[in-house]
């Protein structure tokens, strides 16, 4: 082989190491190869996923839940004080394909994730599981720090609305909320989560 | 020598390697996914299946509509529909099998489905004394009293699905012909 030849082998050789790092360099991870698909939408619309159809009726900021519409046995309490602020976000929620429970529903801050509050009692959305083709309604609670909720990143908010199962390759419905200005009142009242009836 | 007839048995190589390399990427999972395929067995309203060593027949089925919560207790828009199946053992039967149910409708070009109601007093339902809840086979005859909440008008399509153990076959019993 002359010389030549071998110089333009040996360049190929590099050029397709070249090529071989770019690709391994901007491959996804095994992680980005099965995350989920965010669907964003606005609070006040609804935002439609692969399994879900979820509408945010609003936001509320309160010292204190008033949990007395919801019915249990094991809780004695009507009201839960906080030092930080409750927030309380009433939704509408509808199934499209199989039964959908909504346990791991996060509410995002400024990359910081809250979890929905679990120990209210029932029914609440964390813990109702709503059937396609019948609309639910109630409210989620979330335990925030006061002092988020008076930085930039609560005009910002997101509700991320996670079943308790794995989202990998799924839908995730995102709703966006202005939590910024709102007046932190003395005491809210939890909407008892339950079928929406039909207006026919 | 000409380049083809200096290479020859380097073209050879990748000629059998790159198909074998293929067929091993690829072909398994080809071939255990036909293996894993489900098999659906569709009964009449009429008629029964032998499953697990075990007769199905579903002999009853109604729809009670919602007339609001004031009203019946079942909200405006959704219905409630209840199916017994009567599940008789056939001889030597198995007793240690549980199976899923569900209600499915294709109606809508998906493949809906509704679980079973827990608390079944909620929509003022009262069950039939002597009936079960619970699909649990356990070498005795029973009669499995099944409740859904669906909306208006899955009824008129709906199957009721059962799927046991470990099998990949579903049965659909059509509540209506």
């Amino acid at each position: 082989m002359s010389v030549r030849r071998r110089i333009q082998a040996a360049l190929a050789c590099v050029a397709m190491l070249a090529v071989a790092a770019v690709a391994i360099g901007t491959a996804p991870t095994s992680d980005d190869l099965v995350s989920p698909f965010y669907v964003s939408g606005a609070s006040g619309e609804p935002v439609q996923t692969r399994t879900l159809t979820a509408e945010v009726q609003g936001a509320r900021l309160a010292q204190t839940l008033d949990v007395s519409a919801n019915e249990s046995l094991a809780f004695s309490l009507d009201l839960l004080e906080t030092e930080q602020t409750w927030v309380v976000v009433d939704a509408r929620l509808e199934a499209r394909i199989a039964s959908v429970s909504l346990s791991n529903t996060r509410l995002r801050i400024a990359g910081v994730e809250y979890r929905a509050i679990d120990y209210l009692p029932a029914p609440t959305l964390v813990n109702f599981i709503g059937d396609p083709g019948i609309p639910f309604e109630g409210s989620f609670a979330f335990e925030v720090p006061t002092a988020v909720l008076e930085s930039d990143g609560a005009a910002h908010a997101e509700l991320v609305l996670r079943s308790i199962l794995s989202s990998q390759l799924d839908d995730i419905a995102v709703v966006d909320i202005d939590l910024a200005g709102l007046e932190v009142r003395d005491v809210e009242i939890m909407r008892p989560a339950e079928i929406a009836e039909s207006r026919e | 020598m000409s380049w083809l007839g200096r290479n020859r048995v380097a073209l050879a190589v990748i000629a059998v390697c790159v198909p074998a390399l293929v067929g091993v990427l690829f072909g398994f999972e080809v071939l255990s996914r036909d293996s894993k395929a489900t098999e659906i067995v569709t009964v009449a309203a009429d008629d029964s299946v032998e499953i697990a060593g075990y007769t199905w027949r579903l002999t009853e089925n109604v729809e009670i509509a919602g007339e609001g919560r004031a009203v019946n207790d079942i909200p405006l828009g959704t219905s409630i529909v209840a199916a017994l199946v009567e599940v008789t053992p056939t001889g030597d039967s198995p007793s240690d099998t549980t199976c899923d149910v569900s209600l499915t409708s294709r109606s809508s070009g998906e493949n809906l489905s509704w679980r079973t109601v827990g608390d079944v007093s909620v929509y003022g339902y009262g069950r039939l004394a002597d009936t079960s809840s619970f699909c649990s086979l356990n070498g005795e005859p029973f009669e499995l009293e099944l409740v859904f909440l669906a909306p208006n008008g899955v009824y008129d399509s709906a199957t009721v699905e059962f799927s046991l153990g470990d099998s990949d076959a579903i049965y659909r019993f059509r509540l209506n012909d």
